[in-house]
């Protein structure tokens, strides 16, 4: 018995082991001259082999604070105020000019000096009550911070009065908590112990390439490892969780034929919003749902600006009645950051895209929101759009279905007339997810007076997911804020 | 999105029916319209379609779901009354608010509850389609106390004094705009204005002043108001019309009698107005759209049941669209109502048939390529905000603020411009991060923004790839290695430049080339911008403009 554990001892083990019987930690760092957390380290492992067992102390240290420390080195104020009263009286203004001591500090030497009975004031003069020999004698505080760092139970009932005192003063005494650990080796290692000192068979620790070379290891035996033992963590790269899953998502989007395409996120309210159709003054389009940014843009010079303009104020030849109002250019050329990832469907719709075509997005989108744990003032959007003479909105439904059983893995769903602006008919698509209805994303056909004055006469089915909230709501994240997470640890371990 | 609170035994009075809360939600689908919240009796709605008037009101509501149970079918029928009621309309208020549309609303029986809805109608409507009042405020008033005919002129500030509605001395227009909680609220609607806008009677009592306040005299409705005076007033006569509609139809829905009001402006006419339009539609446009194989009688029935009234001839669909439908404008509108009706759940979905060749962009693919080699060498990717503020971008990086993307109208002082240097989110990062395990190495490969005139955008976008690493040794050699490492695997030739940045240590820092283009900057982070960030450790980083890679 013991013969495996005393080959499975590692170095440091074997080198503390002689010293385990003095009990504290502190004691076996001074004598195996092992440095503390070497120390810790064996003990921890010795613990684990059951060889000994543990006690945590926790005592209080008292050491000295930041006054502390330079009253120590420059003398207590106390001190500095009486060495000018050996002898002779002061008036108080001289005692406190010449004493160079703080008011705060002033005050607090009369009043320890009074209290001790070495001064008196009266006239507002300070009087000497001792002789010299009492007056340059060390006060007990002085002891006491002479004495320091100590543990608590190691001053003397007078000390710790004064002790008492001296905390109340600013930043003269401070009170940590040390806690040492104590040792009490088992039977078994006490055995182990005595054998050690007999063990004279050399254990081999790291094979190394010279061992290997010389045979060096022939007929020796390798220390055993504690293979139970806990090593330190480790952490490697990683990719973002979160945009690996968009990542994730885009691959997905190229596997059913989408295209991706980009667009800017400063976006000229004409984008934004007039080729989407949406009214000049609805109210989406105020300083409280738009980020607006300095400057404007030279709408005039758009190609698609005179029949957009006209789609909005008569319906151009897009068989709608327009809006009925006179549109504002200067509306239109205002710089907003992109509200919304439908923005890039109408510039894809504008650059003569391929028909039939599918593209898709995942826009950075921005809206004045106060962040909290479901609102972010930036934000994803994933957009798509297929172009096609041939669909239709049985089409656009069957499409949903299937991103809905991709993106949320769910097939209970549920299709929901909608409003959007640039949609009709319009669609929310609805996921049932641990026991309630969620709303994850809308779509819609594009309203010719969006498709037509870009150029398209086909239609054109648009759809939009909520992929930060699906990816919360799949992924058990509660706080939208954790998508941009401060925290390395957080992502490490995501 | 507007919202509006009514009570579930209300409608079911107004239906003529009632329903379990399952069977009305289910009805509430086909107006857009889902329950937000249900306090016993007490249901708030949430409005989607922000184009429809008529559903601010329970009543309206009511309306549409009469026709969806089956209860009714088609257009409603409201008669208007002939009158001698006449509201004149003086030249001087085509300089403050122009136009006015009447009506007169008699035989209504008032309880709390019906009160209460419309005065939230009213609220609902001047704050969504009235712009806040800009654009249309209405005014309800107790017909018996008017003498007529009533005249809609205007008063100069001082000049005239009447009580306000809540009030019990009389206070002129000045008064009112400065003391009056609504006169603080919408008196800069008037700001503007030399003479207020006043509507009036024939005993010269003041009805109103409008978009501010009625008076208290005639601007109350109670349980024992009988009989009601209507007026809308604003810049666009075809809104008023409107807007007066959704009130007058709303009192309609509870049996009041509409009267016509006779209006004496530069020309003279009656309203309200109850007019239809009619759209013509193709079955094989209904067809084509909804991917439904529908005959002429169906899509007569479906519209019907949305309360149009539609007619086939020539093998064509004639829809005569509700008067209070001003959302309508295109056909497909009125197809989307066809849909609706025909139910969603109805239609069989169906997978799209088109083929096409998906692919990623070229940058999506770049940076896939780039993001592996960064984590082979043990990084972290991080995500951070695109939107940041002076002091990061700036200030803590001890450099000037220079030209920048700035947001006009911020929330909070974290977000107030776009950043145009990937770095201080790194740092940023770390400077959250300063107690936990070391080393870091980060990196992110995101968006940046600049101000550029030249651009369609007045802005352009550029990918940076920014790598930072931090710990007790980290320095130029080690984030150069990182560097020399990515370069080499993408093939690039590139050489470094001694530069200095005013956020690298002096003699530290280089700037990246290649092919003599400058594209990004590599060092050792000076002491006093850690500080800035209230950094302990030392840190070297570089950035460099992805676009350029490509």
């Amino acid at each position: 018995m013991g013969e495996d554990k005393l080959i499975s001892l590692s170095p440091i083990e074997r080198k503390v082991l002689p010293f385990l019987g003095l009990g504290s930690t502190e004691k076996i760092v001074e004598a195996s001259k092992l440095d503390e957390t070497t120390v810790r380290r064996a003990l921890q492992f010795l613990e684990n082999k059951k060889l000994i067992i543990t006690k945590k102390i926790t005592k209080e240290f008292i050491d000295l604070d930041v006054n502390g420390i330079l009253y120590k080195k420059n003398f207590l104020p106390e001190r500095k105020l009486i060495n000018l009263l050996i002898d002779k009286k002061l008036s108080l203004e001289e005692a406190r000019k010449n004493s160079g001591l703080s008011e705060n500090e002033f005050q607090v030497a009369l009043g320890v000096l009074k209290k001790k009975g070495f001064i008196a004031v009266e006239n507002n003069e300070i009087l000497p009550k001792k002789e010299k020999e009492e007056l340059i004698k060390k006060f007990p505080e002085e002891k006491l911070l002479e004495k320091l760092p100590a543990p608590v139970e190691e001053l003397s009932k007078d000390e710790k009065k004064i002790l008492q005192e001296l905390k109340k003063r600013k930043k003269i005494i401070v009170v940590n908590k040390k806690s040492e650990i104590f040792v009490e080796p088992t039977e078994e290692c006490k055995e182990i112990a005595k054998k050690l000192e007999n063990f004279k068979q050399e254990l081999l620790e790291q094979l190394t390439p010279e061992l290997i070379k010389s045979g060096g290891w022939k007929n020796k035996k390798f220390r055993a490892y504690d293979v139970t033992t806990k090593v330190p963590e480790i952490f490697g790269g990683k990719r973002h969780f979160y945009l690996k899953f968009l990542e994730k998502i885009k691959q997905e989007l190229v596997a059913l034929g989408f295209e991706e395409v980009k667009g800017p996120m400063v976006e000229a309210c004409f984008w934004n919003c007039d080729a989407l159709f949406m009214p000049q003054d609805h109210p989406a389009r105020s300083i409280h749902d738009l980020y607006f940014v300095e400057g404007k843009t030279e709408i005039k010079n758009f190609k698609f600006f005179k029949q957009i303009k006209q789609t909005h104020e008569d319906g151009w030849k897009t068989g709608s009645d327009g809006w009925r109002y006179k549109f504002s250019e200067e509306e239109s050329s205002k710089l907003v950051l992109r509200s919304q990832g439908t923005a890039i469907s109408a510039r894809i719709l504008a650059s003569k895209p391929k028909i039939p075509g599918k593209y898709f997005a995942i826009a950075r989108c921005f809206r004045p929101d106060v962040t909290d744990a479901s609102h972010l003032p930036e934000f994803n959007q994933l957009e798509g759009i297929i172009i096609s003479k041939e669909t239709n909105f049985s089409e656009l439904l069957g499409l949903l279905k299937l991103l809905a059983e991709k993106f949320a893995g769910t097939n209970k769903i549920k299709l929901v007339p909608t409003y959007f602006p640039f949609t009709e008919p319009s669609v929310e698509l609805q996921v049932f997810f641990e026991s309630k209805w969620l709303e994850i994303g809308g779509a819609g056909i594009f309203r010719p007076e969006v498709t037509l004055p870009l150029g398209i006469k086909e239609k054109v089915l648009a759809w939009g997911l909520g992929i930060d909230r699906l990816f919360m709501v799949k992924n058990n994240i509660k706080d939208i804020r954790d998508l941009f997470s401060q925290d390395i640890e957080f992502l490490r371990k995501r | 999105m507007p919202t509006i609170e009514i009570s579930k035994k209300d409608l079911e009075n107004l239906c003529g029916k009632k329903f379990s809360l399952e069977k009305l939600k289910e009805l509430l689908e086909f107006v857009k319209t889902s329950i937000e919240s249900i306090e016993e009796d007490k249901i708030t709605l949430k409005i989607e379609d922000t184009n429809r008037a008529d559903l601010l009101s329970v009543e309206g509501i009511a309306r549409e779901l009469k026709a969806i149970t089956g209860k009714e079918k088609g257009l409603v029928n409201y008669e208007i009354i002939k009158s001698n009621f006449v509201v004149k309309v003086d030249k001087k208020v085509k300089k403050v608010r122009p136009y006015t549309a009447c009506a007169v609303v008699k035989d209504l029986c008032f309880n709390h509850t019906i009160i209460e809805q419309i005065i939230q109608l009213q609220e609902k409507l001047s704050e969504t389609f009235g712009r806040k009042r800009k654009d249309a405020a209405i005014g309800i008033y107790d017909f018996d106390k008017i003498k007529w005919p009533i005249t809609y002129t205007t008063f100069k500030p001082d000049s005239i004094s009447f009580v306000p509605l809540g009030f019990v001395e009389k206070l002129t227009l000045k008064e009112i705009i400065e003391k009056h909680e609504k006169g603080k609220l919408y008196g800069h609607l008037l700001e503007k204005a030399k003479e207020y806008p006043i509507f009036i009677d024939a005993n010269n009592e003041v009805l109103s002043m409008p978009p501010i306040i009625n008076s208290e005299y005639s601007g109350k409705i109670t349980t024992e108001t009988r009989n009601v005076f209507i007026e809308v007033s604003g810049f666009r006569l075809e809104k008023l019309l409107h807007v007066l509609n959704i009130v007058v139809s709303a009192l309609a829905e509870r049996k009041g009698k509409i009267y016509a009001v006779e209006i004496h402006d530069t020309k003279k006419f009656f309203t309200p107005i109850f007019a239809t339009r009619r759209k013509v539609l193709k079955l094989e446009d209904i067809n084509s759209l909804l991917g439904l194989e529908l005959n002429p009688k169906q899509v007569i029935k479906l519209l019907q049941k949305m309360r149009y009234n539609a007619k086939e001839k020539k093998g064509k669909i004639i829809a005569e669209i509700p008067f209070y439908r001003e959302d309508v404008i295109h056909n497909v509108d009125i197809i989307e109502d066809i849909a609706i009706a025909y139910g969603y759940k109805n239609f069989k979905p169906r997978k799209p048939q088109i083929f096409t060749e998906g692919k990623l962009l070229e940058e999506s693919e770049k940076k896939q390529e780039i993001k592996e080699l960064l984590i082979g060498l043990g990084f972290q990717e991080i995500n951070s905000f695109i939107m940041s503020n002076k002091k990061e971008q700036f200030e803590n990086m001890n450099s000037k603020p220079e030209s920048f993307v700035k947001i006009k109208n911020p929330v909070s002082e974290t977000f107030t411009c776009l950043r145009k240097s990937l770095l201080p989110s790194l740092l940023k990062f770390f400077s959250n991060n300063t107690t936990k395990e070391m080393p870091q190495k980060i990196f992110e490969i995101a968006p940046v923004v600049e101000p550029n005139e030249r651009k369609e955008t007045k802005t352009e976008e550029k990918n940076k790839i920014a790598v930072a690493i931090t710990h007790a040794r980290a320095n130029f050699t080690e984030i150069l290695q990182v560097l020399d490492y990515i370069m080499n695997n993408l093939k690039k030739q590139y050489q470094l430049e001694k530069k200095e940045f005013p956020w690298f240590i002096a003699g530290r820092s280089a700037e990246i080339l290649v092919e003599k283009k400058s594209i990004g900057f590599l060092g050792e982070i000076a002491p006093q911008v850690l500080e800035n960030w209230n950094l302990k450790m030392p840190i070297a980083a570089f950035e460099l403009c992805f676009d350029d890679l490509l």
